[in-house]
């Protein structure tokens, strides 16, 4: 071979290695129209989510890959980045009530009001869970975990101070007050490592004095600095002013670790603190118990705050009609009962095998579908984000300086003004 | 016998000029040859231009596009002129990140810097400085994150660093020290500074072994005592490698975002955000794509300014400017 050859396909391989680099994004897009991508940036989800699209591939010949990303913040951005496009994840999960208000408004999302209707007909869920999964009556979202807010106790610090669990509010406050009396703090509060966290309390409070208060603030008619916004707010600064909370910077990022070793008695959080807790060895029933706090008034002892983490359909995808057909299927109890037994995630299913699910949380579950409570959508998702994002930091304001009530609410009811004028025009 | 350090030009002449891919022959190369002979140090080029060309310039220019309109993401963007400029400077909070960016830098140029210079004076001529500068340099060895939660640690109420004060006696310093504005600020910067300590040490340790000894040597004949070498000889000495720490940490405290989002997330209410958290919250959290897109334009052309008026005022006789 001579020199010219030889310089000849050296050129030829470095055009083809770089015509092979340009190319092969496209010829790996190729993908196969029965396995559909489904996203999300829980890690935790994977094994579930990877079980249930084998299962559903067998059944309905439908499979999924399973996408994840390790930060919230990008999974956001790709997604929403990705939705007025082809591109578009055709399964993702996402947040839901006005977290997925503006998807909804832009068209990005398939309708599945019918997919819930069936499965609501079949007793797999109750009809008060839909609300809050969509909007005007037409749902864009399916349940793929239900979570409650819940107080979790510590059964050995209540049982070690002759403490019984509170059916009042009267009880709640005398239990508060006997832990603190005995070295144990009350209830745990973390608005420094976790600065949504701010409005735990706040939602309570307002769902257990005026749920009906608390819904009007969140749809921008009755104001953040209303007079019984006021006055619900003062009973929780007699709280914190009480030394009935942990004091900031407690916490670095383990919660569970205070809780375990009994020197903090109570957390109000969502019912998936129950998986921290299994990983930190405490069990359920034996460890720690947990009950859905007393109202303050009559109409606050039925309240309950639902979260709930949607799966949602995108309307661009070329896949939408695949992913509706696998959405069906993991609505039903076959596909439940897989995510149940393979995701460690409580499943929202009423028809998902008992013992699939924590008993604790059957019971609660039960409860709801027993129209025992009424659903009330978690601060985070009830109102729009615009507001959410900067009120958690007044309000963790708050829980830092008590004595800035009256300037926290007067700052967070200017947050809302001007969201609501700028949205009312649109 | 022939000279072997004679450089001839002759074979050139006749085989034509030397590429990377060998020395190519003159003699009746095709048309496609003898173009993508032309072409080939493009090609070499092509994936440096592609990843500046892609992942700065478009990035920039786009940056800079977007900052001049609203852009949630999921529908298009809508032309806003200079109103996310003028809404940056108005808001509060965009002047409470730029103080904080301030303070960042303040404590930058303070530890890493000034705290590096000095180590690197005292352990040039101590014994055991091999183990001392290993021990010192560790911790640049860390991700920031780790940094982060190893320190979160150490600040809570009950963490490494009261418990220490408390033991000694000193209780009355123990505090929440990521709780409170400029607390959290300046316990952050203790945090970034751990590691950053050690970099710095070691370029100023480097910068010392350049100065020839026979000017040191000069200077203590002619009386010099070790405060006179250090500000007369070795500071003036060093002002290239200090001209490069300052910069490194000058853009470095610019740029201070993850050990804020992982420590405080800016918080509590925003006390510890510094311009880069904010912008990353504009955009990520708030989806105001524009916003953010003024903040990054305003940050970089503060950086950017910065380091053109530092680096012609510090380096404007040496070789390196």
């Amino acid at each position: 071979m001579n020199r010219n050859c030889i310089v000849f396909l050296r050129q030829l391989s470095a055009l083809a290695l770089i015509a092979a680099l340009l190319l092969g994004g496209s010829i790996a897009a190729q993908d196969d129209p029965a396995v559909i991508d489904w996203a999300n940036d829980a890690a935790w989800h994977e094994a579930g989510q990877d079980a249930v699209g084998e299962a559903s591939l067998g059944a309905t010949g439908i499979g999924v890959n399973t996408v994840i990303f390790t930060s919230t913040d990008s999974y956001q951005a790709a997604v929403r980045g990705a939705l007025p496009t082809e591109d578009a994840f055709p399964l993702f999960d996402w947040w839901f009530g006005y977290r997925m208000k503006d998807l909804v408004d832009a068209g990005l999302l398939a309708d599945v009001t019918d997919i819930w209707q069936t499965h609501i007909d079949n007793g797999g869920y109750p009809a008060s869970m839909m609300g809050s999964f969509g909007f005007d009556g037409r749902a864009y979202g399916l349940p793929k975990m239900i979570n409650y807010w819940i107080v979790f106790y510590n059964k050995h610090v209540f049982a070690e101070h002759s403490l019984e669990v509170p059916t009042t509010w009267d009880e709640l406050m005398a239990v508060a007050e006997a832990l603190k009396s005995n070295g144990v703090t009350p209830f745990g509060l973390d608005v420094v490592g976790c600065r949504w966290c701010s409005f735990i309390w706040f939602e309570e409070m307002m769902v257990r004095v005026d749920p009906a208060l608390y819904q009007s603030v969140m749809s921008g008619e009755t104001a953040y600095n209303d007079p019984q916004v006021i006055a619900i707010m003062e009973q929780w600064r007699d709280l914190l002013d009480a030394g009935y909370f942990s004091q900031p910077g407690d916490f670095a990022d383990n919660w569970a670790e205070p809780f375990v070793n009994g020197s903090i008695g109570m957390f109000l959080i969502g019912d998936w603190y129950t998986a921290s807790l299994e990983r930190a060895g405490f069990i359920a029933g034996e460890d720690y118990g947990v009950f859905v706090m007393p109202g303050i008034t009559e109409a606050g002892n039925r309240s309950l705050i639902i979260e709930g983490r949607p799966l949602l359909i995108a309307e661009n995808s070329p896949q939408r009609d695949v992913a509706l057909e696998f959405a069906d299927y993991f609505m039903s109890v076959e596909g439940q009962t897989i995510w149940a037994e393979t995701s460690d995630i409580n499943s929202p299913s009423l028809l998902a095998p008992e013992e699939t699910r924590p008993g604790h949380l059957v019971d609660l579950a039960n409860a709801v579908a027993n129209g025992e409570y009424e659903l009330y959508t978690r601060y985070w998702e009830a109102t729009p984000p615009q507001i959410v994002e900067q009120v958690v930091d007044l309000l963790g304001q708050f829980v830092l300086d008590p004595a800035s009530l009256q300037t926290v609410l007067d700052g967070a009811e200017q947050i809302a003004q001007d969201y609501w004028a700028s949205a009312g025009g649109e | 016998m022939p000279d072997t350090n004679q450089v001839s030009t002759e074979p050139l002449r006749k085989e034509g000029p030397i590429t990377a891919l060998g020395r190519a022959p003159l003699e009746a190369p095709t048309r496609a040859l003898a173009l993508l002979r032309k072409i080939e140090p493009y090609l070499y080029l092509l994936p440096a231009l592609l990843l500046v060309g892609g992942l700065l310039l478009y990035s920039v220019a786009h940056t800079f596009a977007i900052s001049f309109t609203d852009w949630d993401l999921i529908t298009p963007p809508r032309f806003a002129g200079l109103k996310n400029y003028i809404d940056a400077i108005r808001d509060p909070t965009f002047t409470r990140s730029f103080s904080n960016t301030l303070i960042w830098t303040g404590g930058s140029l303070l530890l890493p810097v000034a705290g590096g210079l000095l180590l690197a004076v005292i352990l040039e001529r101590i014994p055991g400085q091999r183990v001392l500068k290993t021990l010192i340099y560790l911790p640049a060895i860390l991700s920031t994150t780790v940094v982060a939660a190893i320190w979160s640690y150490v600040y809570t109420n009950n963490g490494v660093l009261n418990e220490t004060l408390r033991w000694v006696g000193l209780e009355a310093l123990a505090r929440p020290w990521l709780v409170f504005a400029p607390t959290n600020t300046l316990a952050m910067i203790v945090a970034s500074s751990w590691r950053a300590l050690g970099p710095s040490m070691v370029l100023f340790l480097v910068g010392l072994q350049t100065i020839p000894p026979e000017l040191i040597e000069a200077a203590k004949i002619d009386g010099a005592g070790e405060r006179i070498l250090f500000w007369r000889i070795k500071l003036p000495l060093l002002r290239p490698i200090t001209a490069i720490v300052v910069i490194m940490s000058v853009i470095g405290s610019f740029m201070t975002f993850d050990l804020v989002w992982v420590m405080t997330q800016g918080g509590p209410g925003r006390s510890s955000e510094t311009l880069a958290v904010t912008m990353y919250r504009q955009a990520f959290i708030m989806w105001r794509m524009g916003y953010a897109g003024a903040v990054a334009v305003i940050l970089s052309t503060i950086v950017i300014a910065f380091s053109i008026f530092y680096l012609r005022a510090t380096l404007k006789r040496s070789a390196l400017w």
